[in-house]
């Protein structure tokens, strides 16, 4: 028995070839299905259970924060652009003295708030972020928040794609893991409409927990309101129901165009899209004329997959009336006013920007730093991107641009606003020591630093936006017409999220990408792409379980 | 008989029972997830509608063959796959057959020669968005030098092409460094002796040199062409799929069906599909691999 045990041990192990093929085979196999096993893994693995994933970044992110602190003291002076004491009106009136001096009054300011910051002193919170700007500029302020509050913040950073897939999954577990999610509208919209999100009237109306003259809800640009109050239904309007999420920071589209450029060929702002497209025309001659056509164009817009449909193109839609979904949800790419739209959109695309090629490999980042390289001569994007644009050590066309809002159209002006808010799970354990945190990080006085030391823009509030040191920081910003461009935007122009809040809009947006892309290419004519759009899209919804009538 | 149980037990279980938390735990991790994707796929499971799951038999992928946009996808994973490796083995074999001498430093460039293997290939591809850029990027300016205009990299027709080279350039270098290491393991003295008998590089290539890397070609290939059909992060990151859906490969549309449209059922039942793919090619390859062993 014994020996026979052994024989075998050493067949299967050590002998001749057809075991070592054998083996080898055997081995062979295994690494592949492990491997193969991971792909597959790659989607089940989210939903598997793995979704209860430690958090990793805990002390490290806390550590780092000071330092961050510390060093940016050092470099950044705002102290310069402050205007003097006297002319300082608006409430908060702070003239950024030292770092110690600004923490005091900070805190001042926030302990005027008639609750108690301390009710949750010992709790811990954990909030999970993509990496953005917005992050940097409010990380340095958060040992404040746990100095006020004895609340301690751990602070979850993953990058975008990461962040895309960990949230839902997390959410979608129940497991108790985050106490606060960072949100916009888009995300509202799946995550709402799951049932994963608390709604936040009961906080914001609990006078234990929220000053509410104190924190002044009012002040909020009443855009970031509308997208972040909402009935939960797939299709049903933003703006009513319960508040979901708080902004803290947000962003909408300017024209911003090479004012020297367009004095020295005597061309003034275009001011609907028809004009655009005629001054694309005109730039474009004189461009050639000069010779510095290739080297720059007329005009850059976003080109890439999805991106193309969030920027510029929410203010050519509803300039020619164009809606995206009927009532009952079915799309209405096939309308003519959303067929006028794209005419004239593709055409502007077609007549300015790069050849298609380049256009389509154009996403936001690119946008901004080709135009602060002064490639071309107008875009329309992100307001905020003229703090880098005007920043002389960042931009070869600081000074030289001027900036609009968005044209106009048959149907008068308007786009879309993108806020990043902040959103309490329904699985958090914490959530009143959570919503201290929001309250605190979207108060004036916090919001109103982390612009003007950290540059957070947009800021979310007038007040912010209004105050004597935002305002001269950015008074110089195109010559004045960046801040009469801005507040126009936001007081009149600003349409909420634009497209009709649904779980499934990003997929909708990849279809709407890719009839643009085949008109811009040449591949189809308006009409034909947006037919295409719309059966793809009626079966998209369908597939996602909507019965439409069609 | 008492006696016989008791030894049959202990010989027979065990090696069993001593594994058995370790297998459990494999299994649960790489086989659990598994089995649990194959359940979703037949379901209706919105990830935004949890309230609405239910079962559907096979009509996930019913829906899928029906779907010419999935059956697309497949062609251009596979064309990916194909144009890929077609380029990075017989470059990946050129470089390393350069490399295989004995020449003061040769170490130090055989280094910098498997560095964009640990670039990540995010930062690979928007290093390449900025070297191929059309107006600032140092290739167009090179090629505008020469009087040629800058190929169109982003177009409907040649997107594919593009995610193809920045491949080619990130994994070339596995296969120089397989082909490197299979090299060094051939005898001195059998090329030697070839040499003595008049044998020419191409004679020494087709006779000693391709018969000792034949098998571990074979394996870098099975590794290489799986890894290459989950292509995702160069392609997400520089077209999201686009321009139209151009790149859209199978983990860009499971991707984009799983977490944008939340359709969990459907992005299921298309990673089984991407597995079953998968086994066929791995198995392929690894009989041939079993062959070559025996030769």
């Amino acid at each position: 028995m014994k020996n026979d045990t052994c024989g075998k041990t050493k067949r299967i192990g050590f002998d001749g070839k057809i075991s070592r093929r054998e083996a080898l085979s055997t081995a062979a196999k295994i690494a592949i299905s492990a491997v193969v096993a991971g792909v597959v893994a790659g989607v089940s693995g989210y939903l598997a259970g793995s979704t209860a994933a430690p958090v990793k970044t805990v002390e490290k992110t806390v550590e780092r924060t000071i330092e961050r602190t510390i060093t940016r003291t050092e470099t950044v002076t705002v102290t310069g652009t402050a205007p003097p004491p006297a002319t300082v009106v608006t409430t908060p009136t702070f003239k950024l003295p030292s770092e110690e001096e600004m923490r005091r009054r900070i805190r001042a300011e926030l302990e005027k708030a008639n609750i108690n910051w301390k009710k949750f002193a010992g709790k811990e919170i954990v909030i999970s972020s993509p990496t953005h700007p917005f992050l940097d500029a409010l990380k340095p302020l958060v040992p404040l928040f746990e100095d006020l509050t004895g609340i301690k913040v751990r602070i979850e950073e993953l990058t975008e794609a990461e962040w895309n897939q960990k949230v839902p999954t997390v959410l979608a577990s129940g497991v108790p893991t985050y106490d606060i999610v960072f949100c916009g509208p888009i995300y509202l919209w799946g995550w709402g409409s799951a049932g994963w999100l608390e709604t936040l009237d009961k906080y914001l109306n609990n006078p234990e927990l929220t000053d509410k003259d104190w924190y002044d809800f009012n002040d909020f640009l009443p855009a970031t309101i509308k997208v972040s109050r909402w009935n939960a239904r797939p299709g049903a309007p933003e703006g009513e129901g319960p508040l979901w999420m708080v902004p803290i920071m947000v962003e909408t589209y300017l024209l911003a165009y090479r004012e020297d450029l367009f004095k020295k060929w005597g061309l003034t702002a275009p001011g609907t899209w028809e004009d655009l497209l005629e001054t694309v025309k005109i730039v474009k001659t004189k461009m050639k004329e000069e010779g510095l056509y290739g080297k720059m164009y007329p005009l850059t817009l976003r080109g890439t997959r999805l991106f193309i449909t969030v920027a510029a193109y929410t203010a050519v839609l509803p300039a020619y009336g164009a809606r995206d979904l009927d009532e009952n949800l079915v799309p209405l790419y096939d309308s003519k006013e959303w067929i006028e739209a794209n005419k004239i959109y593709t055409e502007i695309i077609k007549e300015g920007c790069p050849p298609p090629s380049t256009f389509f490999s154009i996403n936001w980042y690119n946008v901004l730093d080709d135009m602060a390289a002064g490639l071309y001569a107008m875009t329309i994007d992100c307001d905020f991107f003229a703090a880098t644009w005007e920043n002389p050590e960042k931009s070869k066309v600081a000074g030289k641009l001027a900036y609009t809002t968005v044209p106009a159209g048959p149907a008068g002006r308007g786009a879309r606003i993108w806020a990043w808010s902040l959103a309490i799970p329904r699985s958090s354990t914490n959530k009143e020591a959570a919503w201290l945190f929001i309250e605190w990080a979207t108060s004036k006085p916090i919001l109103w630093w982390s612009t003007v030391r950290y540059g957070n823009y947009m800021p979310v509030r007038w007040s912010v936006l209004n105050s004597p040191e935002v305002e001269a920081i950015t008074k110089d910003w195109g010559h004045g017409t960046w801040r009469e461009a801005v507040t126009e935007m936001y007081a009149k122009y600003t349409l909420g999220s634009y497209y009709t809040p649904l779980p499934e809009q990003i997929t909708l947006l990849n279809i709407i990408s890719d009839a643009l892309h085949d008109i811009i290419a040449d591949k189809k004519t308006v009409e034909e792409a947006l037919k295409w759009a719309k059966q793809e899209a009626v079966k998209a919804l369908k597939e996602a379980g909507y019965k439409l009538p069609v | 008989m008492h006696k016989k149980v008791r030894r049959f037990v202990k010989v027979k279980f065990h090696p069993v029972l001593i594994l058995l938390p370790s297998l459990l735990i494999i299994f649960s991790i790489a086989y659990g997830p598994f089995l649990l994707t194959i359940y979703y796929s037949t379901l209706f499971y919105h990830l935004y509608k949890p309230a609405q799951v239910s079962f559907r038999g096979l009509a996930n992928y019913v829906l899928l063959f029906t779907s010419e946009r999935f059956l697309e996808s497949i062609f251009k994973t596979t064309l990916l796959t194909i144009l890929a490796i077609s380029i990075e083995l017989p470059l990946g074999l050129a470089i390393a057959l350069l490399f295989f001498r004995e020449i003061p430093g040769i170490r130090f460039f055989r280094g910098i020669v498997a560095l964009p293997m640990i670039i990540t290939p995010v930062v690979a591809a928007l290093m390449f968005r900025l070297f191929l850029d059309p107006i600032t990027g140092p290739l167009s300016y090179l090629l505008s030098m020469l009087g040629l205009p800058s190929p169109e990299w982003f177009g409907h027709e040649t997107a594919l092409i593009t995610m193809v080279i920045i491949d080619a350039w990130q994994w070339t270098p596995f296969f120089f460094l397989v082909f490197l290491t299979g090299l060094l393991g051939i005898e001195r003295s059998e090329l030697e002796a070839a040499e003595i008998d008049g044998a020419g590089f191409f004679q020494k290539l087709r006779y000693i040199i391709l018969p000792h890397l034949r098998l571990i070609m074979l394996i870098a290939l099975t590794i290489r062409a799986i890894d290459c059909f989950k292509i995702f992060d160069i392609i997400f990151t520089l077209t999201r799929g686009g321009p139209g859906r151009a790149t859209e490969v199978l983990s860009i549309y499971i991707f984009q069906q799983t977490f944008e449209s939340g359709l969990i059922g459907i992005g299921a039942a298309a990673s089984i599909v991407t597995f079953a793919i998968l086994m066929a090619l791995g198995n392929a390859l690894l009989r041939m691999i079993s062959k070559a062993g025996v030769g």
